[in-house]
């Protein structure tokens, strides 16, 4: 079944089933204010719905600010990299880009420890052990999906309820049963609050826990005192670079501008619009789905084949479908859609020439070579 | 969805209640769901609804174009939900028992409870996108976000959304 499609119907029926008020009552009623009258916003029966409720468990907070394990970012490194093998997170703490948490908070028998973060400035990962009590053991629990909250503390003491988690799936530890490995990625919001001024304090938060049979969900386990304090300022992170290049290819008639390429420490994430009007992708579509149906085939299969060239060394497209996709919404509306390609990290500084090359064609990104060879360059093109 | 005329386009100091009534009747969706989606129940919608169409009433600036017109209202719509929400006077006078499931005043809904279960920074790029037809970089303008950023949720949000979900066959 098609999701945007009914999900549209559904949203459509509760409106017409909700909204009974005219334009010509709110014409009135904006006229009242405008006079100075006191307006009484019509009101009608409430329709809610009702969160899942998180059985708060009795609490049993214990919080040590000490550190335990006292670990040397070498160590941090070398959990990184024999843990998860994320030889990219083991090197950013050796070029001291990251934060050392080493904190353990404690909640009804469940234990976790924070050892540290890294990262760079659009994606940090924060390393943590997670002590399931044996009372929680469940025979067939095998995995667990960790979800946590990573937020400024102003908002970590407001509503929680619609807060957004960050997940990750921790591994379980090969000798001890009760013990789980994480690897949490999570986004900082490095952004200016609205007096302009930018958090570097955030909470860190453990607040779900599923339990996993194999692949099959089993259930939820929920914790409200699973959390610490972090200070996490953006400039001890490596820098995410982000260009702007314009360039464009056209491919059967469809032109691909890459507007935006985001150099991080993980991964470069190239960014396209295209244009559908006068194309093959030129049709009456219903909904943005029959339209990622229509263009992603295409695009996939040309980020399969597209190759990114630093220096002379060529790099595919990581991951799959998920991470290099196409989406946008039916043409009718005069909107561009959008268009993904994933690539391994690169180092962008030190790169004299970058290239991209899409179904033959090749657009440059950057063009920095060597003052010595751009000397012999002009030289060679004055003679 | 209804467009305005090309002579219609800028709404004016002077908006006449024609206009008025045209843009309510095209855009009244728009605002109640992406509301609805914040608050999470009729009541509040309703009254957060009818505001932003009072403040599109006595609005003094102009819209170069439809678009121009709707991300206004949405951006509006959503500032309206921020405030009311912080300043908790969407606790309910009259709260409905715990005892009543979620799912029985939408017993014709598959999708919706789902929906509104997930976390809002992942629900409500998931409605514009989704119902509005909006493209990333359209919300990324709207909630003030990095493209990427909005990449990022749209994805998260269908994957907790498939799990949740937990049947094959929607093709989300």
């Amino acid at each position: 079944m098609n999701f945007g499609s009914e999900y549209k119907k559904e949203v459509d029926k509760l409106c017409s089933d909700s909204i009974d008020t005219t334009a010509d009552e709110i014409m009135k009623l904006a006229k009242e204010r405008t006079s100075g009258q006191n307006i009484t916003v019509k009101k009608k029966p409430k329709i809610t719905f009702i969160t899942k409720t998180i059985a708060a468990a009795a609490a049993c907070l214990v919080v040590s600010g000490t550190a335990v394990y006292a670990m040397e970012s070498g160590s941090l490194s070398n959990m990184f990299r024999n843990l998860f093998h994320d030889e990219i997170s083991a090197e950013l703490v050796e070029e001291g880009h990251h934060q050392q948490l080493d904190q353990t908070v404690e909640q009804n028998g469940c234990t976790v420890t924070f050892y540290g973060i890294t990262g760079d400035r659009s994606q940090l990962k924060v390393l943590m052990d997670i002590r399931i009590p044996e009372s929680e053991i469940n025979n067939r629990t095998n995995k667990l999906g960790v979800m946590a909250l990573f937020m400024p503390e102003e908002q970590h003491k407001g509503d929680l309820t619609d807060a957004g988690h960050f997940y990750a799936e921790a591994k379980a530890d090969s000798e001890d049963p009760h013990l789980y490995r994480v690897e949490l990625p999570v986004h900082p919001d490095f952004y200016p609050n609205d007096d302009g001024v930018f958090c570097d304090e955030f909470i860190l938060d453990v607040r779900i826990l599923e339990r996993f049979e194999g692949y099959r969900y089993l259930d939820d386990l929920h914790y409200q005192d699973l959390y610490i304090k972090v200070k996490v300022p953006q400039e001890i992170f490596d820098d995410a670079i982000y260009k702007f290049p314009n360039v464009a290819f056209t491919i059967d008639g469809v032109r691909y501008n890459l507007n935006c390429a985001i150099y991080g420490a993980y991964d470069t994430d190239l960014q396209f619009k295209f244009k559908v009007g006068g194309t093959k992708y030129d049709a009456p579509y219903s909904s943005s789905d029959d339209f990622y149906h229509a263009v992603n085939p295409d695009w996939f299969r040309l980020a399969s084949g597209a190759v990114l060239n630093v220096d002379g060394e060529e790099y595919r497209i990581i991951d799959g479908e998920d991470q290099n996709f196409a989406c946008g919404i039916p043409p009718f509306t005069d909107c561009d859609p959008d268009a993904f390609m994933l690539f391994p990290h690169i180092d962008y500084k030190s790169a004299q020439i970058i290239t991209l090359t899409i179904d033959g064609q090749t657009a440059t990104l950057k063009y920095a070579p060597s003052i010595v060879n751009s000397t012999e360059k002009r030289q060679t093109n004055i003679n | 969805m209804k467009r305005f005329k090309t002579a219609e386009r800028r709404l004016t100091l002077c908006m006449t209640d024609e206009l008025f009534t045209q843009a309510y009747d095209t855009y009244k969706n728009t605002v109640y769901s992406v509301i609805f989606n914040y608050v999470k129940n009729t009541d509040d919608a309703s009254e957060l609804a009818q505001e932003a169409f009072i403040r599109l009433y006595t609005n003094t600036e102009g819209f170069s174009s439809d678009e121009h017109l709707k991300a206004w209202l949405i951006r509006i719509s959503i500032n309206l939900c921020k405030n009311h929400l912080r300043s908790r006077k969407h606790i309910s006078d009259s709260p409905i028992p715990d005892d009543i499931p979620a799912e029985s005043s939408f017993e014709h809904n598959d999708l919706l409870p789902y929906v509104m279960e997930l976390p809002e920074k992942y629900r409500i790029p998931l409605h514009l996108f989704y119902y509005e037809d909006l493209s990333l970089k359209q919300i990324a303008g709207i909630l003030k976000l990095p493209e990427a950023t909005v990449k990022t949720r749209l994805n998260r949000g269908r994957e907790k959304l498939r799990k949740s979900l937990r049947r094959e066959d929607w093709d989300i």
